[in-house]
């Protein structure tokens, strides 16, 4: 029940808040945790059965670049063109992932940031119609461009927030039902799944579908918030920061990767005065969370929880 | 003359195959060994660049002794790695895969703020262009093959015949049956953060004297070497050296007919390739 309070209370917080905030630096930091927490959520539906995808930016270079071509070239309205991106990424995923898919572990792992690579590289070398390497601007706000305008942010949070408040609604009822435990126990062992009915391969896929669809979707929304795209944004370094709020934020729960989302958003934000320094106090504070919280922020919490449970 | 430019790519890719196989040859030791993806090893490359760098062209030592000192310096920040980040973890992969990327960018960025971003030169050591069979080939580039080839050998020779070197490849095989027979795998892994760090060390300073010294460097050869490694099989020398030459190769053909953007892009969609194909690289086996 305390629960459910909480919950009700963060997400009339997340709505009310920002009402008050004018500073659109700070309007702006929000919708970069919104995106953020969409693609750590998205790449954790996957990561549940042990597989790390570092194809996650391909996929949102895929998603962004299909909504960008389809409201700059076929003058598609922004929300049909919205869901067309995360359709768009789901469509190339699935003969991705049946390829990919064949091989485990760290292979996985460097098969996917391959085809990541690939994608950023077709995009780049090909001037027309994706832009080359200068990327594409000038992408049209959603509609109606009188709320959507460039310099007032809130509106663009509110749908950041509502697309991942439906990212995370998804991925959690999916993390919950009979498909997130057939996904839990391929974790702890494909052959063990697979010797009790599951269909390994299918769900496997199933899990990297709706990772891209989501992954395709914040790219989508990124398009229309930033109005530019370019090869040099969705590279291999940010699928691997993806997986660092992943890690950092914890494994083992939902919140984890939301968490740590959030966070590490905010971290480098935090030191941006240090200027130059700023990189290195990132890589510092990973490797000193690896050090001390190997399990992740929310594994510490429940360490701690479950200490003072047992003192008391 | 098309032969003459069949034999200019030839040296050319050989050149830059032997480099890249020298550095992943120490990206598969550690992890045909320990099972750990060392994603630091770019920057231990551009760190003990950086070391034969001041050594050697601001102090004016002679670049034979500042080889050595700048191999001390890669082997042990490696020795601190292994020590500091990857023990603590218990060598487990997807935490040390991250703890790594942590450490590369803390380095990276900490180069950055103390090196500046000015790229630097080492002066060639054996300045002067020579003629093989109608290619021009600088003779630096004909030197850098022959310490690559010499070293790849010298690293075949050591583990197949000393004790530490059989010792290695015991702990490779079965770490437990090692531990056994008296090993002391925690040294092994040791030996192998100095081995590893001493071919970056390497590879650092030949890449320094071709294409300059920069804190951004060891990116690339990095990426490369992790194309090589998996192509090759991880923790597989044979394949790492086949991979490297033939990655040298493609890369090279790529760049003179397609263009340098394009290379990066035909490595990567070989890899994937390959690995559907055989999904353990051309030599390698299970994880």
């Amino acid at each position: 029940m305390t629960s459910r309070l909480a919950l009700a209370a963060l997400l009339a917080a997340l709505a009310l808040v920002p009402l008050g905030i004018s500073d659109q630096y700070v309007l702006h930091i929000m919708v970069m945790i919104c995106l953020n927490v969409m693609m750590a959520v998205s790449m954790w539906l996957l990561g549940i059965t042990g597989l790390i995808s570092f194809g996650q930016a391909g996929f949102m270079f895929i998603g962004a670049m299909t909504t960008t071509l389809l409201v700059k070239l076929g003058h598609w309205p922004f929300w049909v063109s919205l869901p067309f991106g995360a359709i768009a990424a789901g469509l190339v995923s699935i003969p991705v992932g049946r390829l990919s898919l064949r091989v485990k572990g760290v292979y996985f792992f460097l098969v996917t940031l391959a085809f990541g690579e690939v994608v950023r590289g077709v995009f780049a070398y090909f001037q027309d119609p994706f832009g080359g390497w200068y990327g594409i601007r000038d992408i049209p706000p959603p509609e109606p461009a009188k709320l959507f305008d460039t310099l007032h942010k809130l509106p663009f949070y509110y749908l950041g927030l509502v697309l991942t408040l439906i990212t995370c609604l998804v991925v959690y009822r999916a993390s919950r039902a009979w498909f997130g435990m057939i996904l839990w126990s391929i974790r702890e062992g494909d052959l063990l799944a697979s010797s009790v009915g599951v269909n390994v391969p299918g769900f496997k896929l199933a899990a990297f579908v709706v990772a891209a669809f989501f992954a395709g979707l914040a790219g989508s929304f990124y398009a229309h918030y930033f109005a530019y795209i370019s090869p040099l944004v969705f590279t291999f370094q940010y699928s691997v920061s993806i997986l660092v709020f992943i890690v950092v934020g914890g494994f083992n729960s939902f919140a984890g990767p939301i968490v740590g989302a959030v966070v590490l958003t905010l971290i480098p934000e935090l030191f941006r005065v240090t200027g130059k320094y700023q990189m290195l106090i990132f890589g510092l504070i990973l490797v000193g969370s690896m050090l001390t919280m190997p399990d992740g922020i929310m594994g510490a919490v429940q360490r701690w929880r479950a200490r003072r449970v047992r003192s008391s | 003359m098309t032969a003459t430019l069949a034999l200019q790519i030839g040296i050319t890719g050989l050149v830059m195959g032997l480099i890249y196989m020298l550095i992943a040859l120490g990206v598969t030791l550690i992890f045909g060994i320990m099972r750990v993806v060392n994603f630091v090893h770019g920057e231990l490359v551009m760190l003990s660049a950086f070391a034969v760098y001041y050594l050697s062209a601001e102090w004016g030592i002679n670049f034979w002794l500042a080889l050595p000192l700048a191999m001390l310096v890669s082997a042990f920040t490696g020795i601190l790695c292994q020590k500091f980040l990857f023990r603590p973890l218990r060598y487990d992969i997807l935490n040390c895969f991250i703890i790594g990327i942590g450490a590369s960018f803390a380095i990276r960025s900490g180069s950055w703020a103390l090196f500046g971003p000015e790229p630097r030169a080492i002066p060639a050591l054996v300045p002067g262009v020579m003629r093989i069979g109608g290619a021009f080939v600088s003779q630096q580039r004909v030197f850098t093959a022959a310490v690559c080839v010499v070293l790849a050998v010298a690293l075949f020779l050591f583990l197949q015949y000393t004790r530490p070197g059989k010792a290695m490849r015991a702990v490779e095989q079965d770490p437990e049956a090692a531990l056994l027979m008296g090993i002391n795998i925690e040294n092994v892994y040791v030996t192998v953060f100095v081995v590893s760090g001493a071919l970056a060390a390497v590879g650092g300073a030949l890449l320094g004297m071709l294409f300059g010294v920069d804190p951004e460097m060891g990116a690339e050869p990095l990426l490369k070497s992790f194309i090589i490694v998996q192509i090759g099989g991880m923790g597989s020398i044979l394949g790492t050296v086949i991979a490297g030459l033939f990655i040298g190769m493609s890369d090279s053909i790529t760049e003179t007919t397609l263009g340098g953007e394009l290379a990066f892009i035909i490595d990567f969609a070989i890899l994937m390739l390959i690995l559907i194909v055989r999904p353990k690289g051309l030599f390698g086996y299970d994880v």
